[in-house]
């Protein structure tokens, strides 16, 4: 079996690259790649967000999906950073990863009528959490 | 869009992604009591069967003296669909003065409109699980019963609804009586051309309608058609605007519609296929969750990288 090295990339000045935001979508989209969409299409409704506390609010294919912030959830201590990076593997092979951007929000979703679902990750999510912490502590 | 002249039900609800409701203020001969003759008030809609724009429910109410003896006598209401646009648009204009000091010719008719967004028809219609759905003859009678309370918490002692139905309207008129034990009901197909209250209420929703319709138009060249999904324009416009990824703009298109959802799943329209839950529990869309498991197969034959990890 061949060994393989991955180098991820941490760069300041990368790090220090445009921050994004990351959203979760509970659909299974048939596509990767760049699409030039999102920044036009999906916008927070703020109006309806007053319904939801500390909930984001927004549509996708006429559809209303509710979502919450995991990062703000692993970032209680500011100790947690997160980042889009992009593979640069090199002929040998070696794994390479370049940080892209930074996240400042990654948001889980559900579609409006499963929010249940949603508290339900959220509180499972935090649960790990204090558990890792107890056991890192 | 020159706003200045639009009636006020369109401009509450110009550029919003949400519904919005319009009272105009209730009528002076109502309100002082100098007409004491029975109180009737109209219920009607438009624009239930588009692809495009808002459904407007209109709602229209006077005393039954000024309706016999000064509207039907002098104005030429009638369900709106036999009359033209241009005619529309001038009767309603005599309903409403965007200046405060010129009092209307038409001064004592009360009205209201909800314009239910195409935001909001879709993402109601549109909620997981399929349990949760608000359906659109739900979220009409929501409208139509809080448009009649909105009335009579301005104090206006309604005596006969009538009310202008596609659905049957037994059921409807037996749910209406049971809300407003104090209020007759009439609930009719057709009610448009039988009563004149609800040719006012038809006149105020469509032309309501129309002016939301028209203020949607990205740029003045852009024809959109009327927004039924029979009209060529409008068939055209969807496919010529349709986007990879989301589709439409959801402040425009309700996608909840048979229409939307055809090309939305049309190879030809180069759209992304997408696959929500329902899709796998009705197994609707066979094709889609045999891809989606063929998908699964390939990937867990693949060893674990930071690519692929998530779909293992």
């Amino acid at each position: 079996m061949s060994e393989q090295t991955v180098e991820y990339n941490f760069k300041t000045s990368s790090i220090e690259n445009p921050t994004e935001i990351a959203h979760l979508v509970p659909c299974i989209i048939h596509f990767n790649g760049q699409s030039d969409e999102i920044k036009t299409n999906l916008k927070f409704d703020q109006e309806e967000e007053k319904n939801h506390t500390n909930k984001f609010v927004t549509y996708f294919r006429g559809r209303k999906l509710i979502g919450q912030d995991v990062l703000k959830l692993l970032n209680e201590n500011n100790k947690v950073k997160a980042f889009v990076m992009e593979d640069t593997t090199n002929i040998q092979n070696n794994k390479q990863f370049h940080v892209v951007s930074t996240l400042d929000k990654v948001i889980n979703y559900e579609r409006e009528g499963n929010e249940d679902r949603l508290d339900m990750e959220m509180s499972k999510l935090r649960e790990f959490i204090d558990v890792t912490n107890l056991i890192h502590s | 869009m020159d706003t200045s002249a639009l009636p006020p039900t369109v401009l509450k609800s110009l550029n919003s992604l949400h519904t919005k409701t319009y009272y105009s203020s209730v009528p002076d001969s109502i309100v002082s009591k100098k007409d004491t003759s029975p109180i009737i008030l109209g219920v009607d809609e438009a624009g239930r069967g588009p692809v495009l724009g808002p459904m407007v429910y209109g709602i229209a109410y006077c005393t039954t003296n000024y309706m016999n003896e000064f509207i039907i006598p002098n104005y030429e209401f009638d369900d709106s669909k036999k009359l033209t646009d241009t005619i529309r648009k001038k009767l309603f204009s005599k309903m409403y003065s965007n200046d405060p000091s010129i009092d209307p010719e038409i001064n004592q008719i009360g009205y209201a409109t909800t314009a239910i967004t195409p935001n909001d028809i879709s993402s109601g219609m549109l909620r997981f699980p399929p349990s949760k759905n608000y359906n659109l003859n739900e979220q009409a009678h929501d409208v139509t019963i809080a448009l009649i309370q909105g009335v009579l918490d301005q104090n206006v002692q309604l005596s006969h609804v009538y009310v202008d139905t596609v659905g049957p309207p037994q059921s409807y008129q037996k749910k209406l009586e049971t809300r407003f034990p104090n209020v007759k009901f009439t609930v009719t197909k057709k009610a448009d051309s039988l009563y004149c209250i609800v040719s006012v209420a038809s006149v105020v929703a469509k032309v309501t309608r129309d002016f939301l319709i028209d203020s949607m138009k990205r740029n003045p060249n852009e024809n959109i058609g009327s927004g039924y999904p029979s009209d060529p324009n409008t068939k055209r416009w969807l496919r010529e605007s349709q986007t990879k990824l989301f589709g439409w703009p959801c402040d425009m298109v309700r996608f909840s519609w048979q229409t939307c959802d055809t090309l939305l799943t049309d190879s030809n329209t180069k759209s992304i296929q997408i696959d929500w839950e329902e899709d796998f529990l009705t197994k609707k869309r066979k094709f889609n969750s045999k891809d989606y498991e063929t998908n699964l197969l390939k990937k867990s034959k693949e060893p674990k990288t930071l690519e692929n990890w998530f779909f293992n």
